[in-house]
């Protein structure tokens, strides 16, 4: 999935409110991915 | 796979994995490359968000600059305290958990900061609008939701109009039932890499319509002016006014072009002596008519001072006709109705042919009778007593023949016989008479023809300034959002019945879409010409003429959709 999400861009179809809330989603995955590898980093 | 991902998929993928993120196991170099997943993603999603927004209002870029003040100040603040904290404990190794878990946070919005601060040197307010907005820091703040607000309402509002310098034309009426088709293919990819959505209404895709839409009034009023400037309204009523005179002078000239026309053909057929034909059986009808009368004395005042001559015709026939009961063995008599009424077939027939012909046939054949009474009266007995002008006319009854006609007519009747000259004179002299009256129709039409193109030239002149103007003006407009008090003081501008003293407003706004808008040809010939000349003088790109071009025709739909409003609704 992720190699999916990296290779393609993205085209057309968005809604009014949901590119907004994606950007909002994607602020908040990205807070969780870099607390995990905090926390990875300080169990190495 | 496809090389599309709708969004909505996307954004449920996201959304899903942000929920529990916390029940999958990743290995770091997972988390690294899902992290420059991310990092990808969130370009993407700027830029669509970027590119599909409206921010050149002035409120909003303001709105906008206190947002990126106020994540500068928070920034500084947090890099105050980094450094007090740097005095406080200068070896990090001895600090808690706590302490370099706020250390890397810090790091993060530093990070973000510089990342900021790098897209405010590339691009524009708008980007940067984009990106405080979507930080999360501010969500605290109250302003962030009226921010985010804004955006999207501005996103919804430009989703799908065209834009003219970044400004749109007319946006969606709120509760107007218009929404965005989610339908891939009612969507458009523009050339910036925007994208452009095709509306719905009720259900029905709605490419363009002024319906459900909100104007922008000052763009659409500087067009306002264009449309009812009063010069350009009275050069188009007098050019009007010439149309319809060049319309009625050819008409003229069309009917004196037809009027000698049959003129000719009554020559053509004078010279073949088809009339002259008819005459023999007229005098014979004639003749075998007054020994009848004479021979039955009772009907001696039948039909001598009665109208229409054709009506001597009937009455005889009819007269045959009693006959006929009375005696049908008379064979003589038979055969008289036969003549009788294989001339009056030829009659009518000439007569449906041209009503010149059976002017002239008339003509004759009253004269014919008259010379055959006389020559009767000779031997006792006559069909007409003796007439003079007016006596002659009473007795045709009401008849449209003209003062020349009548002339002849009599002249003809009161004439021993029959002189063949005497038709070919009145033949010839109304052929020169209407050669001569085509000449001098001829001239006028000329004349005002002359006049219309003049008209038309000052016309087409007026209209290409306005254009000009209005496309000038186009470029100016700051407000976007007005009130609706404005497009209503524009309907006064549509008295103009009174104002410029024009009868029928429909007429007039008809005629001025019919010449400048509607018009679509004109219109556009219009447009390119003058957008020629303002990339040839230097004052626009080419890339704004297209834009400017665009605009022009949006425009012109624009009106046509409110005239068919305002018709609608009188």
């Amino acid at each position: 999935m992720l190699n999916d999400v990296n290779e393609h861009k993205i085209q057309g179809g968005q809604t009014k409110k949901s590119l907004i809330e994606l950007y909002t989603d994607i602020q908040i995955l990205k807070k969780q991915v870099a607390s995990k590898l905090i926390e990875i980093e300080e169990e190495e | 796979m496809s090389n599309t991902i709708k969004i909505d998929k996307l954004y449920d993928i996201i959304h899903d994995m942000k929920d529990n993120i916390d029940n999958c196991e990743f290995s770091k170099q997972e988390l690294l490359e899902f992290q420059r997943c991310l990092d990808v993603l969130e370009e993407h999603v700027k830029t669509m968000i970027i590119e599909q927004s409206l921010l050149d209002n002035e409120q909003l870029n303001k709105d906008i600059n206190d947002a990126i003040n106020k994540l500068k100040n928070k920034q500084e603040i947090n890099s105050q305290n980094t450094k007090e904290k740097d005095i406080e404990i200068p070896d990090i190794l001895t600090k808690s958990k706590e302490e370099r878990d706020l250390e890397r946070k810090e790091k993060i919005k530093e990070r973000e900061v510089k990342e900021l601060e790098e897209l405010l040197q590339k691009s524009g307010n708008v980007e940067n609008f984009i990106k405080a907005i979507c930080k999360e820091e501010l969500k605290s703040d109250e302003k962030y939701q009226q921010l985010v607000d804004r955006c999207v309402t501005c996103f919804k509002r430009n989703g799908y109009i065209q834009t003219m310098d970044g400004k749109p034309l007319f946006s969606i009426k709120e509760n107007s039932g218009l929404d965005f088709d989610e339908n891939e293919s009612t969507k458009k990819i523009l050339s910036n890499g925007g994208t452009k959505f095709t509306a719905v209404y009720e259900n029905k895709p709605k490419t363009v319509s002024f319906h459900g839409y909100e104007p922008n009034y000052e763009l659409i009023d500087k067009y306002g002016e264009l449309v009812i400037d009063p010069q350009l309204l009275r050069e188009l009523y007098e050019y009007t006014l010439v149309t319809d005179e060049v319309a009625s002078e050819q008409s003229e000239l069309l009917d004196i072009q037809s009027k000698l026309g049959d003129m000719k053909y009554v020559k053509e057929n004078y010279r073949e002596s088809k009339f002259l034909e008819v005459d023999t059986d007229i005098q014979k009808l004639i003749s075998e008519t007054a020994e009848y009368i004479n021979l039955n004395k009772q009907d001696e005042n039948i039909p001598a001072k009665d109208n229409k001559f054709i009506r001597i015709f009937n009455n005889i026939f009819r007269k045959k006709q009693i006959e006929k009961e009375n005696n049908n063995k008379n064979v003589q008599k038979k055969y008289q109705k036969n003549k009788i009424d294989t001339i009056m077939k030829n009659i009518q027939q000439n007569r449906e042919e041209s009503p010149i012909n059976y002017e002239l046939i008339y003509t004759m054949y009253y004269t014919l009778a008259k010379v055959s009474t006389e020559d009767k009266e000779e031997k006792g007995y006559g069909l007409f007593e003796k007439l003079d002008k007016n006596a002659f006319i009473k007795s045709l009854g009401e008849n449209e023949f003209d003062e020349k006609t009548l002339d002849l007519m009599y002249t003809l009747s009161c004439s021993d016989k029959i002189e063949s000259t005497d038709i070919q004179k009145y033949i010839e002299d109304n052929i020169q008479s209407l050669k001569k009256d085509m000449t001098q129709q001829q001239l006028k039409v000329a004349k005002v023809m002359g006049k219309k193109n003049d008209k038309w030239s000052e016309l087409s002149n007026r209209t290409k300034d306005i254009v000009r103007q209005g496309i000038y003006s186009g470029k100016d407009i700051k407000n976007i959002f007005k009130t609706k008090e404005k497009i209503q003081e524009k309907e006064k501008y549509f008295d103009v019945e009174q104002t410029y003293g024009i009868d029928g407003i429909n007429e007039c706004t008809a005629l001025i879409i019919l010449n400048i808008l509607e018009n679509c040809k004109n219109n556009r010939e219009i447009t390119q010409e003058t957008l020629q000349q303002l990339i040839e003088q230097g004052d626009i790109t080419k890339d704004q003429s297209q834009e400017w071009q665009e605009t022009a025709e949006q425009i012109s739909r624009i009106w046509q959709g409110k005239l068919k409003n305002i018709d609608s609704e009188r």
